[in-house]
């Protein structure tokens, strides 16, 4: 059981693709904030905004790949803590933008440079396999934000937090109607079961086809209707880790006309 | 292998317990992450009816954006003609309202977003156009 957890060999197509998607997700997030204009008068912000752009340029290249997500997981998370919770910068407090920094941390951990990067080329092509433990860490922490969500969505107030925040995007100050508070309290509701459900669906591989296209959907939704950021598509690209890896390492090989080395398959058996 | 269990054991520690700490326990430890949907935006919210009393007594609603901004339906409001932001506001709009409709008798029921719910700021129960002239 210990050895499964911590001993989990497989392809690294898609932790390497979960690498890319962070690094251009982390470019749209802080575009603004971290540019030099931005940032030029403030050399803490500046320091930390070169320590993101290098980093993650890194990252997506693939160049050091796990130095690389380290050193920009733990600069963004020095962001969330000094900028955001201890300087008052509500950007920087953001779930979203929490939720790439830890990831980007957890990536350092996992074997992201194993494909899609320079690493790999540097190493003459070796197989796409590594040692998979810490994606369990990324799946967890996306079970963990789901289960506090709907924890914290499971009080009566949590409707009312959603009439105003619709009010704010929408109607202002505007009564649009009786139906208006019924209609929040059927979409809060709906959302914290969702939100009790998905990370128990996501984990279960009978439900799991099911739980990524509800989920997907979910956050799409969200998309559409409010304001969430990147939120939305760093949700969508956590979800390629709950798909089998060699399920993705097959899908990645088919898009992307990749041709397997000589006499063998790189893909390792799915465990 | 023992320091991969740590490490395991470690950060799951932070992701559960973390927000258990801040959501449950209720603390401060600004060094965990607590995970609260829309929690700290929208509370400069508010939603106000307002009133004309005609000379019979009787209440009739008006429409705040077009009395005031011309137009009709919230979409085609400007995002800021649309909002009013606090009571002073909600207040303001209705002595606002005096003057555009030209009447004596201006009444507002209206409420702000609170952190458990909505405040109450007018029960329509004051003449705005009083304090307006």
């Amino acid at each position: 059981m210990t050895d499964s957890l911590l001993v989990r060999p497989g392809s690294t197509r898609a932790v390497s693709l979960v690498r890319v998607l962070v690094a251009l997700l982390i470019w749209s997030e802080f575009g603004d904030t971290f540019r030099l204009v931005s940032s030029f008068h403030d050399p803490a912000k500046l320091a930390l905004g070169t320590t993101v752009w290098l980093g993650s340029f890194a990252m997506l290249a693939g160049w050091w790949s796990r130095a690389a997500s380290l050193v920009t997981g733990v600069t963004l998370l020095t962001c969330w803590q000094v900028l955001g919770e201890l300087g008052g910068d509500d950007h920087f407090r953001r779930h979203h933008v929490y939720t790439l920094a830890v990831t980007a941390t957890l990536l350092s951990l996992t074997p992201c440079g194993g494909s899609f990067s320079l690493d790999r080329v540097r190493a003459a092509s070796p197989p796409e396999v590594g040692d998979l433990w810490a994606v369990t860490l990324i799946k967890l922490q996306v079970v963990a934000m789901y289960l506090w969500a709907a924890y914290d969505k499971s009080f009566p107030a949590f409707r009312y937090r959603m009439e105003h925040y619709t009010s704010d995007h929408y109607f202002g100050a505007e009564h649009p109607g009786p139906w208006f508070a019924t209609a929040m309290m059927v979409a809060g509701y709906g959302s914290v079961v969702l939100e009790y459900a998905l990370p128990f669906a996501l984990w279960w591989p009978r439900s799991r086809p099911v739980a990524l296209v509800v989920g997907a959907l979910f956050h799409a939704v969200l998309y559409w209707t409010l304001s969430v950021a990147t939120y939305t598509c760093t949700m969508m690209a956590l979800y390629v880790l709950f798909v089998d890896p060699s399920t993705v390492h097959r899908w990645l090989g088919a898009w992307l006309g990749l041709r397997e080395p000589a006499g063998g398959d790189s893909e390792p058996a799915a465990r | 292998m023992p320091a991969r269990a740590a490490v395991f054991v470690l950060a799951t520690a932070i992701m559960f317990g973390g927000p258990f700490d801040r959501q449950v326990l209720h603390s401060d430890h600004v060094f965990f992450k607590p995970w609260r949907p829309y929690g700290g935006t929208a509370y400069d919210v508010c939603v106000a009816d307002f009133y004309v009393v005609a000379a019979d007594g009787s209440l009739e609603e008006v429409s705040r954006l077009r009395a005031l901004h011309g137009v009709d339906h919230w979409w085609e409001a400007k995002f800021t003609d649309r909002h009013l932001r606090s009571p002073k506001a909600v207040h303001g709009a209705a002595r606002a309202l005096c003057g555009a409709l030209r009447v004596e008798d201006v009444r507002v029921v209206g409420r702000c977003a609170a952190q458990e719910g909505w405040a109450e700021v007018d029960a329509g129960v004051r003449n705005h156009c009083r304090s307006a002239r």
